[in-house]
């Protein structure tokens, strides 16, 4: 499931890496390849049901431009301090407490979250995260080897 | 009472776009009361010009995320009067039925999400999830239930791929009907709980009340969302949806970079509230019933109360659809979509958006590319009187603290529905 606004630079990370599994036809049909458009909501609505979600996210991790983390929920904080529900911004990290309060999440949730070199107006990825596509790519691929 | 009030609120929560509210008062007098919009234009009217007739759609759903059905509808309607097709009565009620998953999703977004926390005094709908499990779990199933709905008939719950001009790419299947009618009649008592939850609460909504111009679309025979001529409160005559100019008359203020409209008075009202005070009595009975539960007369004018006529909309809507879908089984479409030929033509349309009237016009030439466009939105019209509002409110509440006059405020912003982002589409600008 990739988050992410493509018109922001490396913040598009997520789409762009799903539009590779996409073109790339390796997954099997139990797998389903969702954008969900930037919308928080969206993502909170697909969870449910689900034996496994992959989510796929420009994440600021404190890490050098271009790395890139695969971690669990319960292994990370969200800093981001949003006063409320906006429909143009979401916490991921809330919403998956929000989904498991309610008892919609999904069988098991992990993280990928790549370290962005540019977030600004703009399409397309910087060059540090183009280089490494085929790479995470690979990662991302290993968690649905038994799928 | 505070002798001086100074908000200034940057931006407002809980809406969508971004938009500000500031208040000065000194020694009991206001002397300044004011909703600020300060979103960038967003030049959709520009991009579409040189664009082909079957692209309009696409470019212009991107207006927004909540309400891209609305918009594509009437694009799609306007082209359409352009080129002067004619639809199917049952093409129709899918295009009814495609708008109504809409109207649903975004009245439970509104009232579920963004409303519900000040009826029981939280920033947001998380902490509701603690005190309020079981009715959270509805909304969200509610709002599940909608967006699947939209999949199903517009091909995705944002930006719809399904209806073009004359008609769809893809029509459910009977089967579809079927499973969507059982869904819908599943959601209906479920839409029952949650108003009852929003009833015991209804008594922190703000007793305001002030009297305005409150504009919709009419047609005989029905509430009207999809089709009808443009209805006003302070006349008994419709306007031909053709001639929507003239009843917008929009114009720019210094305080907003979105357009003002009015039309008989300084301001109107378009959204839920204009369409009860129009067509109340075309309401289906559930609708009607609920509508009594929360005591709502035949005019209602506290723009508060938008957010409970939404309720009653969302009663209705899942009436009319349960309705829709039983002739559809009995009576489908013959063809996705009917033959048209590509013209030279100019096209207005409207239709009833989530938060209210919403008009869209194009011209073409006679290889159907869009030479010129002009957009009316909703949101746009209510600029203005949600400003006369404020300026009626705020003195009646300076004797509260700041941060109930701040609360109230915000929450008739809200109360509105704004769809800020999507008021601010063009502006005419000469540089001096």
């Amino acid at each position: 499931m990739a988050l992410g606004n493509p018109f922001m630079g490396d913040e598009g990370v997520g789409p762009a890496l799903l539009n590779r599994l996409r073109d790339q036809s390796v997954l099997s049909p139990q797998v389903d390849l969702i954008d969900t458009a930037g919308s928080i909501l969206s993502a909170l609505h697909a969870l449910k049901g689900r034996r496994k979600v992959v989510f796929l996210d420009c994440a600021l991790m404190g890490l050098v431009p271009g790395e890139f983390r695969r971690f669990l929920p319960d292994q990370a904080r969200s800093e981001k301090n949003l006063p409320g529900l906006s429909l143009h911004e979401g916490d991921l990290m809330g919403m998956l407490a929000t989904a498991r309060l309610l008892g919609e999440s999904a069988g098991e949730v992990v993280i990928f979250g790549f370290e962005p070199a540019r977030v600004e107006p703009g399409e397309g990825l910087s060059e540090i995260l183009t280089s490494r596509m085929e790479e995470y790519t690979r990662e991302i691929l290993r968690e649905f080897e038994n799928a | 009472m505070p002798k001086n009030v100074k908000i200034d609120v940057h931006h407002v929560t809980r809406i969508e776009g971004h938009g500000n509210i500031v208040v000065r008062a000194s020694d009991g007098k206001v002397e300044k009361a004011e909703w600020q919009v300060p979103e960038a234009p967003r030049f959709f009217e520009a991009f579409v010009r040189g664009r082909k007739w079957d692209e309009v759609q696409g470019v212009v759903s991107r207006i927004c995320g909540i309400c891209s059905i609305s918009h594509s509808l009437a694009a799609i309607k306007a082209v359409e009067n352009a080129f002067k097709i004619q639809l199917t009565e049952e093409l129709t009620q899918v295009r009814t039925l495609t708008h109504y998953s809409e109207m649903l999703q975004s009245h439970v977004l509104h009232v579920g999400y963004l409303i519900a926390p000040d009826l029981f005094g939280v920033k947001s709908v998380v902490p509701l999830v603690e005190t309020h499990l079981d009715i959270v779990k509805k909304i969200v199933a509610l709002h599940r239930a909608a967006n699947e709905w939209s999949d199903l008939l517009a091909g995705r719950t944002t930006h719809p791929i399904t209806i073009i001009p004359g008609g769809f790419t893809r029509i459910p299947s009977q089967r579809e009907f079927r499973d969507l009618h059982k869904r819908l009649s599943d959601l209906v008592p479920m839409a029952q709980e949650v108003a009852e939850v929003v009833l015991s609460a209804a008594d922190k909504l703000p007793g305001f009340t002030r009297e305005t111009e409150y504009v919709a679309l009419k047609k005989p025979g029905i509430y009207a969302f999809y089709e009808g001529e443009i209805a006003t409160s302070d006349l008994d005559k419709l306007t031909p949806v053709n001639q929507f100019e003239k009843v917008v008359n929009e114009y720019v203020t210094p305080q907003s970079t979105a357009k003002w409209a009015r039309w008989h008075r300084d301001s109107y009202a378009v959204g839920a509230l204009a369409r009860y005070n129009l067509n109340r009595e075309e309401l289906f009975p559930l609708a009607k019933k609920w509508a009594q539960m929360f005591g709502l007369g035949e005019k209602v004018v506290n723009p508060y109360l938008n957010s409970v006529v939404q309720l009653v909309e969302c009663a209705h809507v899942l009436e009319h659809s349960l309705d829709l879908l039983d002739k559809l089984m009995t009576k489908p479409p013959k063809s996705e979509k009917v033959d048209f030929k590509v013209r030279a033509g100019n096209g207005a349309a409207a239709v009833e958006a989530p938060r209210g009237i919403l008009f869209h016009r194009y011209q073409f030439d006679e290889d159907g590319t869009c030479v010129a466009a002009n957009l009316t939105i909703p949101t746009n019209q209510n600029h203005g009187n949600l400003q006369k509002d404020m300026e009626a409110l705020v003195p009646t509440i300076l004797n509260l603290s700041q941060n109930d006059i701040q609360k109230y405020l915000e929450m008739l912003v809200r109360s509105y529905d704004p769809c800020v982002s999507c008021s601010t589409h063009y502006l005419d600008v000469t540089f001096v």
